[in-house]
């Protein structure tokens, strides 16, 4: 086998897969925005995304925070800058950690169930059955979710922002020994709307890759319970990595100088 | 089906492969109006494919289908959704929505196709129900929760609630003991002589075949190599269609593995 043959067939494939996903989001976001809608499906998915993954989003992002607040006093302690403990953990928080754990978080529980699902729907002809009773998948399967995870994930992502700001204050007061005052006030000190404003719009985008990747490789599933497993691992794996590539070109629009 | 009469379904030289595996190979086939026609084979040899390229699922390579005279072939998105409001698809294994209702599954079609508010398609759709025996008791049921010929009434109610004039039946009693395979056989011809539809049905089941159709044709290869009366299937002069109407092991039909 010519091993160059090879590297082609394998690019282009890549290739060919890229285009394939670019069509399926443009398809996706085209028929988010044109009628019929389907506000109860929306209101489902968003429920699914945003109420159930509460628990899981709010507990990540509270122990980060108290993670965050003591690897922060031990590290500053050693060039007595024990004082911006807050102010790192806040921004950390808004900026990056926020946004991010939650990404990846919904990713694991909302990306592989969406991915499981659909497939589920592709492999026994749901989807099939969608078409013949005239009603387009794109629009009562994928838009719905797409929608759904934009609008899901910044609000997510704050009340995680608010939990791990509190974790990290749990750890300052209880812990460290800060004065809960002192606190609170360099808390808010050096917080500007940009640092909330820029992890609201990284969840956002976030949440469009994560219900993209769960209902493109759900929609693509191959045949049977392997098909439907390869598309959920796909789906989680794809998102997550998307979700880190993503959070990087973002914080590159925010804050290069 | 009357020599002159245009047909409702015309199919000529239809073919359609995946990669090198040529499934259909300038297939002809059509139905008359109010015509049942049957298409058997054994599994593998394209039937399904025929009927995802006769409503539209996947498009063929070339050759044309016409409805009426009128092509349904190289259609855009929106101009074979709306001629795909004129066919009824009863799936092999139902193909219900796992997530809605039994009630909710014969009334989508009312509300997603025809427009009908949600409580006026939940009347029609118990009257359907009613139609292939289900009470109304299984409408508040889901789809897990139903026997295999359950599903299978279920999916036959959705499939004409609708009220399309063509009705295409994909292996409608596969997985079905007999009992339960004569009772939806004896359904669906209940259903199409109601509706006045042209019915086109795959399976491989001689039995279900014969009770159902008007004619019998036979596809062996890609191509329909016999078609003729239902009545005269068992005496075809064919060897093919000897053979796998008695389902002997010896004869022209050599089992090879496919994968469609």
């Amino acid at each position: 086998m010519n091993p160059l043959a090879t590297i082609g067939r394998a690019f282009l494939n890549f290739l060919a897969a890229i285009g394939r996903l670019v069509i399926f989001a443009a398809l996706s976001v085209s028929h988010c925005v044109r009628p019929p809608f389907y506000p109860r499906i929306l209101l489902k998915q968003v429920i699914e995304i945003g109420y159930y993954s509460l628990p899981v989003v709010g507990l990540t992002t509270l122990f980060s925070g108290m993670v965050l607040a003591l690897q922060s006093y031990t590290g500053f302690a050693r060039f007595s800058a024990e004082g911006a403990v807050a102010t790192v953990v806040v921004l950390s928080i808004t900026r990056e950690l926020g946004p991010v754990l939650a990404g990846l978080m919904v990713a694991g529980r909302i990306g592989a169930s969406m991915a499981a699902e659909i497939g589920t729907m592709r492999v026994t002809e749901q989807i099939d059955a969608l078409t013949t009773l005239s009603t387009n998948p794109y629009k009562y399967l994928v838009a719905p979710r797409i929608l759904a995870g934009v609008i899901s994930l910044p609000f997510l992502v704050l009340v995680g922002d608010i939990i791990g700001v509190f974790g990290g204050y749990i750890v300052g007061v209880y812990k460290l020994g800060f004065n809960a005052g002192t606190y609170l006030q360099r808390t808010v000190e050096f917080l500007e709307p940009i640092d909330v404003i820029s992890g609201l719009v990284k969840a956002a985008a976030f949440g469009f890759l994560v219900a993209l990747m769960g209902c493109y490789h759900g929609y693509r599933s191959g045949r049977g319970a392997q098909g439907v497993g390869a598309a959920t691992t796909n789906a989680v794996v794809s998102a997550s990595i998307l979700i880190l590539v993503a959070n990087y070109g973002i914080t590159t629009l925010f804050f290069s100088q | 089906m009357a020599s002159g009469e245009r047909p409702k379904i015309l199919i000529r030289d239809l073919n359609k492969a995946f990669g090198s595996n040529h499934v259909l190979r300038n297939l002809n086939l059509e139905a008359g109006a109010g015509e049942s026609v049957v298409v058997i084979g054994g599994s593998g040899t394209g039937k399904s494919v025929l009927i995802k390229c006769l409503i539209g699922l996947m498009e063929p390579d070339s050759g044309t289908i016409e409805l009426d005279g009128e092509p349904i072939t190289g259609l855009t998105a929106a101009e074979r959704e709306a001629k795909m409001a004129r066919f009824g698809l009863l799936f092999q294994n139902g193909a219900l929505f796992d997530s809605l209702s039994v009630l909710d599954n014969v009334a989508f079609g009312l509300v997603s196709a025809q427009g009908r508010p949600a409580a006026e398609a939940r009347v029609t759709a118990l009257e359907k129900l009613a139609q292939v025996g289900l009470d109304e008791s299984v409408g508040s049921m889901y789809p897990a929760e139903l026997s295999g010929g359950m599903r299978k009434r279920v999916a036959l109610a959705r499939t004409i609630a609708t009220e399309p004039d063509i009705l295409l039946f994909d292996e409608p009693t596969t997985g079905l003991d007999p009992v339960a395979g004569d009772v939806i056989d004896q359904l669906i011809l209940k259903c199409v002589r109601e509706l006045g539809a042209t019915a086109l049905t795959i399976t491989h089941d001689m039995e279900s075949a014969k009770r159902i159709g008007d004619r019998i044709a036979m596809l062996y290869d890609g191509r329909i190599i016999w078609v003729g009366p239902a009545d005269a299937v068992d005496a075809s002069g064919n060897d093919h269609v000897d053979q796998f109407v008695h389902g002997r092991v010896d004869g022209p039909i050599a089992f090879a593995a496919r994968r469609h």
